[in-house]
């Protein structure tokens, strides 16, 4: 019986040198939307290299379909890779492109043209498909890079950083490709540093620091887990050092601390934080310019999640 | 038919980077040298050897930087996530560039040749010019092959330095692609054999194996 997993990771590892990129990962996946979430440097790279077949592991396994991308051919047919950076073949017009690289997936050439136009229709580049690569914007190279990783029809698509240095809109119409894509039956894995790119894609999420696997999950578990531990409440006003007054005997106030301008709430109970903060601000008459919290952005959830919190 | 594919990106790169516009100007700049040769002893065998001087640059330009920066380049992490045998890169490469590269220093010489004497070159160092040519871009693509990042320099320091050792006495200068090519051309006191052409063939297919064998392990 053949396994229904589409990727098995079982305690990889991978350095460079003295570097580790990618440290004792075990982790399955069998289908759907997987987000690796994790800062820059974290070795989500390294993994989907990995994934891709460009990459051989130091130790442990790696397998896609049954086998192991670095050495089965037939194995790199089936995945359909767009890695961060944007270095295409800049003199080809984005067509030859696609095309090109199709046919180098296994596409036959009387093939590849037409599946290298549909795949740069599905990415919403049908109109530029004969300029060259060249003179496209980073949001075109970037759905370029998507075209050329789904012109050949793959069943895993491996998406490394897709939504990096695009524009709002271009971002939204992504991810609605991505998902449609995701929608018409391809596993795909996406990796980002952020937070939110991810929970517009899926809520299956793999949380990856300094080249380990931290949590995985659902998104809301993952935030369950943060939200057992002090959150960080930043306001920036006109009288920081009131504001800490008003709260500093509440039970549920961890710490407070000053920056320029603004004061750095931690907190065990948010919400009541937030009530609190509410009230404080009406009542001495506080004018807040910016309220924000840390712990929603992703390094400050690695940060809990790798202070033993977990 | 990856192969035609890959020499076909590889073709249209070339010519749109200009890369093989600035080869033809390089190749015609001897041309002009060799006419001031005219009336000296020994003019064809001198002008051979600027013909021999061109294949220092041009190969290395045309093939060791093409395919270093490919492989050196990150746009190699897509050649790499396909299912493709690795030696088809290099093969695809020289299929596409090697001609190119023995058309202009064929090219090149006759032109210099016809400049220096006024006479068309004997066949027998067109066909010199032309093994020598495609070994010089066998050799590139090798060292290209396993220093990507250095090939071209790497690849015009090696044949400076084959040309130094051709030049030799003593023995050594049988790893010498450029003496092998001499010797075939009947530019040199040596008789001409078929280990001549053995080891005009043999030198550049053991660079080609150590950096098929390094290419082999190469990850992006």
């Amino acid at each position: 019986m053949t396994s229904p997993d589409v990727i098995v990771a079982d305690r990889l590892s991978k350095w460079y040198g003295h570097v580790l990129g990618v440290s004792d990962v075990s982790w399955r996946m069998r289908g759907g939307i997987v987000g690796l979430l994790g800062p820059n440097g974290a070795g989500k790279s390294t993994l989907i290299k990995m994934m891709a077949g460009v990459a051989r592991p130091s130790r442990g396994t790696l397998t896609v379909f049954g086998g192991t991308p670095f050495d089965d051919p037939a194995v790199r047919a089936r995945i359909g890779y767009a890695p961060e950076h944007d270095k295409l073949w800049d003199e080809l017009t984005a067509l030859e492109l696609v095309a090109a690289l199709a046919e180098l997936a296994g596409v036959p050439r009387a093939r590849a043209k037409p599946a290298a136009e549909t795949a740069l229709d599905r990415m919403g580049l049908g109109d530029a498909r004969d300029r060259r690569v060249r003179g496209f914007s980073k949001g075109m190279r970037q759905r370029v890079k998507l075209a050329t990783a789904i012109a050949h029809d793959p069943d895993l698509l491996l998406l490394d950083e897709p939504l990096t240095g695009i524009d709002p809109v271009a971002r939204v119409d992504i991810i609605e490709r991505v998902r449609a894509l995701a929608a018409s039956g391809k596993a795909i894995v996406a990796s980002s540093h952020v937070l939110y790119e991810i929970e517009a894609l899926t809520s299956e999420i793999v949380v990856i620091y300094r080249g380990q696997v931290l949590a995985e999950g659902n998104v809301y578990e993952i935030r369950k887990l943060i939200d057992r531990h002090p959150h960080v409440i930043r306001v920036t006003c006109d009288r920081p050092r009131s504001l800490a007054e008003a709260l500093a005997g509440a039970e549920h106030v961890v710490r407070i601390a000053f920056e320029r301008g603004a004061v750095l709430i931690e907190t065990r109970d948010p919400d009541r934080c937030y009530d609190q903060l509410a009230t404080a601000v009406l009542d001495r008459a506080i004018a807040v310019q910016a309220l924000t919290s840390p712990d929603n952005n992703l390094g400050a959830v690695f940060d809990y999640l790798t202070r033993g919190g977990m | 038919m990856t192969v035609v594919a890959l020499a076909r990106v590889a073709l249209q790169r070339v010519v749109r980077r200009y890369s093989l516009w600035i080869a033809l100007a390089i190749a015609a700049l001897p041309a002009p040298f060799a006419y001031g040769l005219r009336g000296e002893k020994g003019l064809l065998t001198n002008a051979f050897n600027i013909a021999l001087l061109l294949l220092a640059v041009l190969p290395p330009w045309l093939v060791g930087s093409s395919l270093g920066e490919e492989l050196d380049h990150r746009a190699a992490t897509y050649l790499w996530s396909r299912p493709l045998a690795r030696w088809k890169v290099v093969a695809a490469k020289l299929l596409a560039l090697a001609p190119i590269v023995i058309v202009l220093a064929v090219g090149s010489w006759i032109a210099i040749a016809h400049s220096a004497t006024t006479r068309w070159p004997p066949g027998v160092t067109i066909r010199a010019v032309a093994a020598c040519a495609f070994a010089v871009s066998v050799i590139s693509a090798g060292i290209s092959t396993l220093a990507p990042r250095q090939g071209m320099a790497l690849a015009i320091v090696y044949v400076m330095f084959d040309l130094i050792l051709g030049e030799l006495p003593a023995s050594l200068h049988a790893l010498s692609v450029t003496f092998h090519a001499r010797v075939l051309a009947g530019r040199s006191h040596y008789t001409p054999d078929a280990g001549d052409w053995l080891l005009l063939a043999a030198i550049p297919l053991v660079w080609l194996a150590i950096g098929l064998l390094r290419l082999r392990s190469r990850e992006a």
